[in-house]
């Protein structure tokens, strides 16, 4: 069952108007004079727009969302009374589901609809949670109907005049309040690229308005919500530090060299050699400490850890400085007489140290131990480090678009006094 | 008016049975003539035929809601200055009447009689808090004047039956709802719930092919 036999002759023109939303319809324009009439008992004013504007879906047309088709039923241009900026509105319609909106400026779409039920009770101006999500007041504002085509199953025009509207978003989502004295009305709304608006209407999108800028309600990434990642980090970082747990409590830090070397020995030669030592348990780390009583002084070396089976060296370096004194009244001291060396994945085996020393002024020794199977803490840092690189990234640029965002609402969270 | 009884139009002599207990109007389905009424005074119908609209609901369209089933035996409309309301009367447990007052896909059923309110009655407006009788406390949703009133079939207990009053809606957030008329600073509240239209079960209902 289907169609509309249901006319009105334009109280201005006489043209007689078949009106698609039959009864329903009480204001509408008429397709040969353009005057917009309202169709209600007492209040028969009729007018006409200076402004003019061709909607981008043409009146008729059909879409689909959620699986619900809707007909445009109206088409109008709105103008905040403040700013004076322009936006559109369509009014679609389906019998069983009621009337929804699409509202589109600088390209940016929300489809919006009334729901039963406000998120929210008390003074306008307060944000609020509603469903998991904060609500944060974007504008207020009251406009007025610049332009107006087809049919409307309330006064339009008068309506927009009379009412105060207030706006909150949680991107991709907000709600819209629209009240005065006789009437309050909630609607949901979520934003729809240019692409879906699109496909719902079966029409090309370079026939729809060019994009310009992010839309205010435009999610800043829809693959996950700024929550799920926070979530998900600290579920890693949760998951590092079991981790770090674990491996500092297996750690056998076994000591496997120690010994102490005095420069009068070295006489002739250019290096040290250590024992040989045995590294066991598979591939594991090695730590090597190096002490030097140093007073004002420093040391350094080179060092390389010998694999006496493969020939395999680990090469690295050390330098130790120790100065201290009395200035001023009072005493002071930077360095250290101790330095350490980390060295993973070693594999078992025979093993000795050369170690190639340069020293100071005044010393005359050092000592070098070596451990095995030693935890660090070096790892867990790193890999912190670089998991928190893509959440702080995300956050900056967030906290950019956000920023961006709500440059054009006089209740930005980002502005500073 | 008379449970079960039967009458006879008087303008086509189509007979008809009153099926609610409590019936306010019968009005003749086939010539739109008033069959019989149980109202005296200025407000006594008169023919009022309802315009064409793309409702769904039906006379004859069935229901079950919290284990009642329901059919619908008569509408009357109200058109309001920027709305409308179908009260469509349904008859359930043999006899009873629920008015399912339905809009542009929003549903609020209505099982119980009106109750008169005279407090502040005449200064009810949109987000104005009301307290039931029951302590129950709702928000004014709209206040709306209506301009035309319509009907068809079996009405069950009304008031009003020609323009020219205001209505009103308050709602709360657990779904409770109440319907109230207001004229000359005297007004008549009914209460009852929001649905939703899945809740209704509905069947027997008129398919509008184009927006399939």
């Amino acid at each position: 069952m289907s169609g509309s036999n249901y006319t009105i002759a334009c109280l201005n023109c006489g043209t007689v108007n078949t009106v698609r939303g039959k009864a329903m319809t009480l204001a509408m324009t008429c397709a040969s004079c353009k005057y917009y009439l309202r169709l209600g008992k007492w209040n028969t004013d009729r007018s006409i727009f200076s402004f003019k504007a061709e909607p981008a879906i043409p009146l008729g047309k059909k879409g689909k969302f959620d699986g619900v088709v809707y007909e445009v039923m109206g088409f109008v241009v709105k103008q905040e009374t403040k700013y004076h900026y322009k936006w559109r509105e369509y009014l679609l319609f389906n019998p069983m589901q009621g009337y929804a909106f699409l509202a589109e400026y600088n390209g940016n779409w929300n489809f919006v609809w009334p729901v039963e039920h406000g998120p929210k009770e008390g003074a306008p101006e307060i944000d609020f949670y509603h469903e998991d999500n904060y609500y944060r007041l974007y504008q207020k504002y009251r406009a007025e109907v610049v332009y107006a085509r087809g049919e409307f199953f309330f006064d339009v025009v008068d309506l927009g005049e009379s009412t105060v509207n207030h706006e909150y978003i949680a991107p991709p989502y907000v709600y819209t309040l629209e009240k005065n004295q006789d009437s309050i009305l909630w609607c949901k709304g979520e934003y729809c690229s240019p692409g879906e608006i699109a496909k719902a209407f079966g029409m090309p999108v370079k026939t729809l308005p060019a994009k310009e800028g992010r839309g205010y309600t435009q999610p800043v990434i829809t693959g996950f919500r700024a929550g799920s990642l926070i979530i998900a980090s600290l579920a890693i970082l949760i998951l590092m530090i079991a981790l770090q747990f674990f491996f500092n409590g297996t750690a056998k830090e076994e000591v496997v060299f120690s010994g102490t070397f005095n420069r009068n020995e070295l006489k002739d030669q250019k290096f040290f050699v250590s024992s040989s030592f045995d590294l066991k348990g598979g591939t594991k780390s090695v730590e090597v400490d190096v002490y030097a009583p140093l007073v004002n002084d420093w040391f350094y070396a080179d060092f390389a850890l010998i694999n006496e089976t493969t020939g395999m060296e680990y090469n690295f370096s050390k330098d130790i400085e120790f100065y201290s004194g009395y200035e001023g009244g009072e005493s002071w001291s930077e360095g250290s007489t101790r330095g350490e060396a980390f060295i993973s994945q070693i594999p078992e085996g025979r093993y000795h140290v050369n170690i190639y020393p340069e020293f100071g002024t005044s010393n005359e020794s050092f000592s070098m131990r070596v451990t095995r199977d030693v935890s660090s803490l070096s790892n867990f840092f790193v890999t912190v480090l670089v998991l928190a690189i893509f959440p702080a990234v995300f956050f900056i640029h967030t906290h950019i678009v956000e920023a961006k965002r709500w440059e054009d609402s006089d209740y930005s969270p980002y502005t500073t006094e | 008016m008379t449970h079960n009884k039967v009458y006879s139009c008087p303008g086509c002599s189509t007979a008809y049975e009153v099926q609610l207990e409590r019936a306010t109007l019968v009005v003749c389905r086939v010539c739109s003539e008033i069959i019989t009424d149980a109202v005296n005074g200025s407000e006594k119908p008169k023919p009022a035929h309802i315009p064409d609209d793309w409702s769904f609901l039906q006379i004859g369209t069935t229901g079950v809601y919290k284990n009642y089933n329901f059919t619908v035996i008569g509408r009357l409309r109200l058109q309001l200055r920027n709305e409308y309301k179908n009260f469509w009367c349904a008859i359930y447990e043999g006899g009873k009447c629920l008015w399912i007052v339905e809009s542009f896909g929003s549903f609020a059923l209505f099982s119980s009689t009106w109750q008169e309110i005279k407090s502040e009655s005449a200064h009810l407006h949109a987000g104005k808090k009301i307290t039931l009788a029951n302590k129950v406390e709702l928000r004014g949703e709209y206040v709306e004047k209506c301009e035309g009133v319509s009907y068809t079939g079996e009405i069950g207990s009304w008031i009003f039956f020609y323009p020219g009053f205001f209505v009103m809606q308050a709602s709360n957030a657990s779904g409770q709802t109440a319907f109230i008329t207001i004229k000359k600073s005297i007004a008549h509240i009914l209460t009852g719930e929001k649905v939703t239209l899945k809740e209704l079960n509905l069947k027997n209902i008129l398919t509008w092919d184009e927006w399939k």
